[in-house]
């Protein structure tokens, strides 16, 4: 079993957690205007920064509504600040992808500016997992328990699948097969990025609570004809993402 | 016949000019309407996460906080605008 030394989980998960995500939005952010600097928007400065607007509102709704969603019978019942103290990161991209697109409906932007996204979203996915791995059962990331012997240890003693370390390591194998690639139109990586992602959020939640023994006192997920609510809608991003692409290949 | 006239230039209207300028300002509003509604969710997010592990936080350092991450976040903004 892996068990990482001198980690106080209890203490130290909701400040490693933090500073890990701050790091990610930075870094993902810093990587995205590098980016962006080699094949500029040219449009006016205000249609620029309200399609920013439009992305980061998505974001943020996609992203807080996903995790209400996820422990919606528990979540009903509690005060406002658990409501907003966590996110979905499937939930915020799909929710940030919508965004964009109705930015640039308003401000007539036809053209795709997706694969600037995928660098940035990569090296923000690999920092924030970083921190998800090392916040043991706080922060609801964590397998179900695992018979194998590379099961981790998030605290309680469990040996646990790493989801967010799979995850993370998966997110790197689907970049480094995409950059491979050759793409015809703009925008297809960017949608092949988020078919590819939003499927393995559909593998990996299989091998989370509820589908196996969650930590004690954490905050049941719920399931929904089966399947949680990232699972429904990675599904609906996949089918989203898959029909993007066709629409780009006609 | 005639097609060879050059045409004057077309005298700009005030009219369009005001359209011009109820468009960016209406485009302006709405940006800062989304991007604040955005930074304060995200914002918020982070004060809520400290605040239900945390446990022993009161409202007035949640706002404190959500201002200092908001202020922060929107220079870091502007910083990587640049």
């Amino acid at each position: 079993m892996i068990h990482v030394p001198r980690v106080n989980y209890s203490q130290s998960a909701p400040t490693i957690h933090a500073l890990l995500e701050w790091l990610a939005y930075f870094a993902g952010a810093r990587v995205y205007f590098h980016q962006r600097r080699k094949n500029p928007i040219d449009t006016a400065r205000i249609d620029q920064l309200l399609l920013l607007a439009c992305t980061l509102f998505g974001a943020a709704v996609g992203a807080l509504g996903l995790h209400i969603a996820e422990s919606w019978s528990w979540i009903s019942k509690q005060p406002i600040s658990h409501w907003v103290s966590g996110k979905s990161v499937l939930g915020g991209l799909l929710g940030g992808t919508a965004g964009t697109e109705m930015g640039k409906q308003m401000i007539g932007w036809s053209r795709s500016t997706g694969d600037a996204w995928v660098p940035a979203l990569v090296v923000g996915l690999v920092i924030g997992r970083i921190g998800c791995q090392l916040s043991g059962t706080w922060d609801m990331t964590y397998g179900s328990p695992t018979g194998t012997s590379w099961g981790w240890n998030y605290g309680d003693g469990v040996p646990r699948y790493p989801t967010a370390l799979m995850e993370l390591i998966a997110v790197i194998a689907i970049w480094t097969f995409l950059r491979c690639r050759q793409w015809s139109s703009p925008g297809q990586m960017f949608n092949a990025f988020m078919l590819a992602y939003c499927l393995l959020r559909v593998l990996i939640e299989f091998l989370k609570p509820p589908f196996g023994d969650a930590a004690p006192a954490a905050v049941p997920v719920n399931r929904f004809e089966g399947l949680t609510a990232i699972q429904w809608v990675g599904l609906v991003g996949a089918a989203w993402m898959g029909l993007r692409m066709a629409e780009v290949r006609r | 016949m005639g097609n060879d006239q050059e045409r004057p230039p077309p005298e700009e209207s005030p009219r369009g000019d005001t359209q011009e300028f109820l468009v960016i300002l209406g485009k302006a509003i709405l940006t800062l309407i989304l991007g604040l509604v955005a930074l304060v969710a995200l914002a918020a997010t982070l004060c809520g996460m400290v605040l239900v592990v945390g446990g022993g936080m009161d409202g007035a350092t949640v706002v404190f906080g959500s201002a200092i991450l908001l202020a922060a976040l929107v220079y870091a903004i502007v910083w990587l605008w640049r």
